[in-house]
């Protein structure tokens, strides 16, 4: 079945009618995030399952999601009445000449800017023969046939797909899923049916032998105890096998996850120390700034606590310093002549008692010029005339007169030295400002330094961290759980691994014990068994084997040409990748295949990224595709993906591309890859490996930033071949 | 009497067009509440806690220059706290001393004089300590005006100054 056509009306970003049309082959929709290629995907899938996805990729139902299916603009520029919305899907059987359309449709009627929506959408699919015009199938279980052949359940995973879905969807950690996937995929369900029946038969010849034996038994009591007692034995042996099936399973999960984890435990703990690391930078970068935070503080409190606002003023205290030398020489000075007048007085007291000679003689030897009591010439001016003169002086007067100077109005003199003290103590200072300032300095740059040393120190390891974190998907969180999942897995795994040892042994034992007991049984039988029923139990005994033979048998050519298969593609996928290594190997445990990706000598390859995982899915899933290709069952399904190329990288792309090409008859894929590397979508054009189909690019109207109003918002379509 | 006490007891002045200038540097709201701590008074870029500490600064930048602008008669002044509540007391008194020195003061008459001429000689100090301010804000006011970034970017500018 072709998916012919996708006509999307008022549909999310795609406002009024569009149209794509595709053929068979690669058919490419391209169109940078947020461009609406999305919503091809989600319009097709809404048709098929009245369900889309929203932005946190989860199944939201049209009731759930209301108008957010409509196109903004059709609301806005709606006039008052009926708005419709609708997708059509027009599918082409080639095979019967059918063809048909599946359309949904979601009515609302606006009036004066308020828009109802009906609670639930509408379904209309339309059949045509090559002969009769289109017909509304009404038979809602012919709607179901007809879905169940465009897509049937069981296949959608590996049909339909989101590419972060599906690592989520095909999960081939769960041992059963490439079983799952090729009895879907395969005719190997034949074989099973075969081998079911063949059992059945068995056992109803099995019941028929022991009936008979029974019969002929020699002591019929004792053989229906041992019947019992195998009865019981086979059922016990059941439950065994069944708790040996479990155990084999839960030793598969908890290896794989502890196996899988374990490829990522050595970047977890490169991403936990990393942390660590980062953590410890972080603390000492925090550190670093408020020491030099503290440090620049306290360069405007030094001002004023380490006295730098004195810089330079060394000549301000000089300048006091001699004004004070003054004031003390003046005081000094006064202090001396007090000084000297006293003694001089004293000296006087001790030469003549006081009015002596009596002023009468004085004034007259000041007249005579002479002295009259050692009869010497004392000539006016002369020492000796000063001499005679200051006897008639009262010289205390001199002296008070002296002492009245000193002990003046005020004293300031110990205010004056007080300031002179501060000024001596600061010059001390003075002369280490420059030095302290710049000492100040140095710590501020050494702080700065390092603060700038642990900025890129931190900066590097965070670069190297986001590096392992965006290329392990591991976050630095995840990092601890994952060394705890490993350990509690690696536990499990050993507890199921003596688990299955003790149950195969308990197996074992039981096996024996019903052989014994079945021995015993038949020894109870001392008549021959008829011919006819020894002939049909070993007829029904060999049926039974070698319809298991068979099955497994062909099982395993299945796997082997599955790995080939898977083999192909995969290295198609990556022959333009130099990196790409290791084959693909499809591995079984316990009866169960799971795909692995391997080196030459058939070793486990670990640490697998995300691109790799998806590969070998993608590369198993197209293996199951195209070796079944010839038959009707994979023609009839076309693969739509959404995205399926984001996880790997550019230089997978056309290898994916071609050989999608190649392995599906129809495939319509949603990709970002081709939209700004033209030269990538020049070779998606002209590669004549590639089977291609139809190439649409879409472009909305709007730049992303004007995209906000999303009441103009049109997405242009455009074909480019 | 205390001559030094005396002088301490007088509130400076300065005149009032360097109010908002002052307050650019200053903190002062914040610091007379309590409430602004020294990390918040660097992130807003503010050097000193009071505008009590920027005028003891620009009178040092005025008489480390010899600068003195008398404030002219007229003009609008605006005062704030005396001299005695100043902080560091030492370089409130480095203030004094320098003022003494630099002024035409003969420290042996002072004692001379009687309590009313003393007073005058106190206003006189007074006087010239708003002077020497005076002048030191106008040099600063001058460099910002010339140099708008230099307070700003430069943890330095007002140590720098002193030595310009």
């Amino acid at each position: 079945m072709i998916l012919k056509s996708v006509s999307l009306r008022n549909f999310m970003c795609y406002s009024g009618e569009n149209l794509f049309e595709f053929s068979e082959g690669l058919n490419v929709i391209i169109g940078d995030n947020g461009y609406g290629k999305s919503k091809i995907y989600d319009g097709i899938y809404w048709v098929m399952y009245d369900k889309c996805f929203d932005s946190n990729g989860e199944e939201k139902t049209t009731q759930q999601l209301g108008r957010d299916i409509v196109s903004d603009k059709a609301e806005h520029d709606a006039d008052d009445g009926p708005i419709e919305c609708s997708v059509q899907l027009t599918f082409y059987d080639n095979r019967k000449e059918y063809t048909y359309t599946l359309e949904r449709k979601l009515m609302g009627n606006k009036r004066d800017d308020k828009i109802i929506y009906s609670p639930s959408s509408n379904e209309k699919v339309t059949k045509k023969t090559a002969i009769l015009s289109a017909q509304i199938v009404d038979d809602e279980d012919e709607i179901a046939r007809i879905k169940k052949r465009i897509l049937p359940n069981n296949i959608k995973p590996y049909m339909w797909f989101q590419g972060e879905q599906i690592n989520n969807i095909v999960d081939f950690r769960n041992s059963e899923t490439l079983t799952n996937a090729i009895n879907v995929l395969s005719d190997i369900s034949k074989y099973d049916e075969i081998a079911s029946v063949s059992e059945s038969l068995f056992n109803s010849v099995d019941k028929e032998l022991k009936k008979k034996q029974r019969s002929l038994s020699t002591d019929k009591e004792k053989s229906d105890e041992l019947e019992k007692e195998i009865n019981r034995k086979k059922s016990q042996l059941y439950d065994f096998k069944l708790d040996l099936k479990k155990a084999k399973e839960g030793h598969l999960d908890a290896s794989g996850k502890a196996e899988d984890l374990v490829s990522k435990l050595d970047i977890a703990q490169k991403i936990k120390e990393l942390d660590e690391k980062r953590l410890d930078l972080e603390s000492k970068f925090n550190s670093t700034v408020i020491k030099l935070r503290e440090a620049q503080q306290s360069l405007h409190k030094k001002i004023f606590t380490r006295g730098w606002i004195l810089k330079g003023t060394e000549g301000l205290f000089k300048a006091f310093e001699e004004k004070k030398a003054t004031y003390d020489d003046a005081k000094l000075e006064l202090r001396n002549k007090i000084q000297e007048e006293k003694s001089f007085q004293k000296k006087l007291q001790t030469r003549l008692p006081e009015n002596v000679p009596e002023p009468v003689h004085v004034n007259k030897m000041l007249e005579q010029e002479k002295c009259l009591v050692c009869d010497r010439e004392a000539p006016k001016g002369s020492a000796a005339y000063k001499a005679i003169k200051s006897l008639l002086e009262k010289s205390d007067e001199t002296l008070k007169s002296l002492e009245a100077g000193e002990s003046r109005r005020f004293n300031f003199s110990s205010e004056f030295e007080n300031l002179y003290r501060t000024g001596l103590q600061q010059e001390g200072k003075i002369k280490e400002i420059d030095q302290d300032i710049s000492e100040s300095w140095k710590e501020i740059d050494k702080f700065f330094s390092e603060k700038e040393v642990l900025k890129k120190s931190f900066g590097d390891i965070e670069a190297q961290l986001e590096n392992y974190i965006s290329e392990s998907s591991i976050s630095a969180a995840d990092s601890k759980r994952i060394t705890n999942e490993v350990l509690a897995n690696q536990k499990l795994s050993s507890k199921y691994s003596a688990d299955i040892g003790s149950l195969e042994h308990q197996i074992g034992i039981i096996e024996k014990d019903i052989k014994r007991l079945e021995d015993k049984y038949a020894k109870l039988v001392v008549e021959d068994l008829p011919d006819k029923i020894l002939k049909k139990f070993q007829l029904a005994t060999h049926l039974n084997e070698a319809a298991k033979s068979t099955r497994k048998r062909v099982f395993k050519e299945l796997i082997s040409q599955l790995e080939s298969e898977a083999n192909k593609h995969y290295l198609d996928m990556t022959k333009d990748n130099l990196s790409a290594r290791g084959i693909i190997r499809l591995s079984e445990y316990h009866g169960n295949y799971t795909p692995e990706l391997v080196d030459n000598e058939g070793n486990p390859l670990a640490q697998l990224n995300t691109g790799n995982t998806l590969l070998i899915k993608l590369a198993t899933i197209m293996a199951i595709i195209s070796a079944r290709k010839s038959t009707r069952d994979t023609y009839l399904y076309t693969l739509i993906a959404d995205a399926p190329m984001s996880s790997f990288g550019e230089d997978y792309t056309l290898g994916f591309c071609k050989t999608v090409s190649q392995v599906y008859t129809q495939s319509i894929i949603m990709s970002k890859d081709f939209y700004k590397n033209e030269n990538l979508r020049s070779q998606l054009l002209n590669d004549s490996k590639i089977n291609l189909g139809k190439v649409y690019i879409v472009e909305p109207n709007l730049k992303e930033k004007e995209r906000q109003n999303r009441l103009n918002l049109v997405t242009h379509i455009k074909q480019l071949n | 009497m205390d001559f030094l006490d005396k002088i301490k007891l007088r509130e400076p002045e300065y005149d009032e067009k360097y109010y908002d200038f002052i307050l650019k540097f200053t903190s002062e709201q914040g610091a007379s509440m309590g409430r602004s701590t020294e990390e918040e008074q660097y992130e807003l870029g503010k050097y000193f806690s009071t505008r009590y500490e920027m005028y003891m600064y620009a009178t040092l930048l005025g008489l480390r220059k010899g600068y003195k602008v008398p404030l002219e008669k007229g003009t609008n002044k605006r005062s704030f706290i005396a001299i005695n509540s100043w902080k560091p007391t030492i370089i409130a008194d480095y203030i004094i001393m320098s003022v003494l020195a630099l002024g035409d003061y003969d420290f042996f008459k002072l004692e001379e004089l009687d309590i009313k001429e003393l007073e005058k000689i106190i206003t006189t100090i007074k006087n010239d300590i708003e002077a020497y301010a005076n002048g030191g804000f106008e040099i600063i006011y001058s460099k910002s005006e010339e140099d708008e970034a230099y307070f700003v970017e430069n943890e330095n500018s007002f140590i720098d100054l002193l030595d310009e």
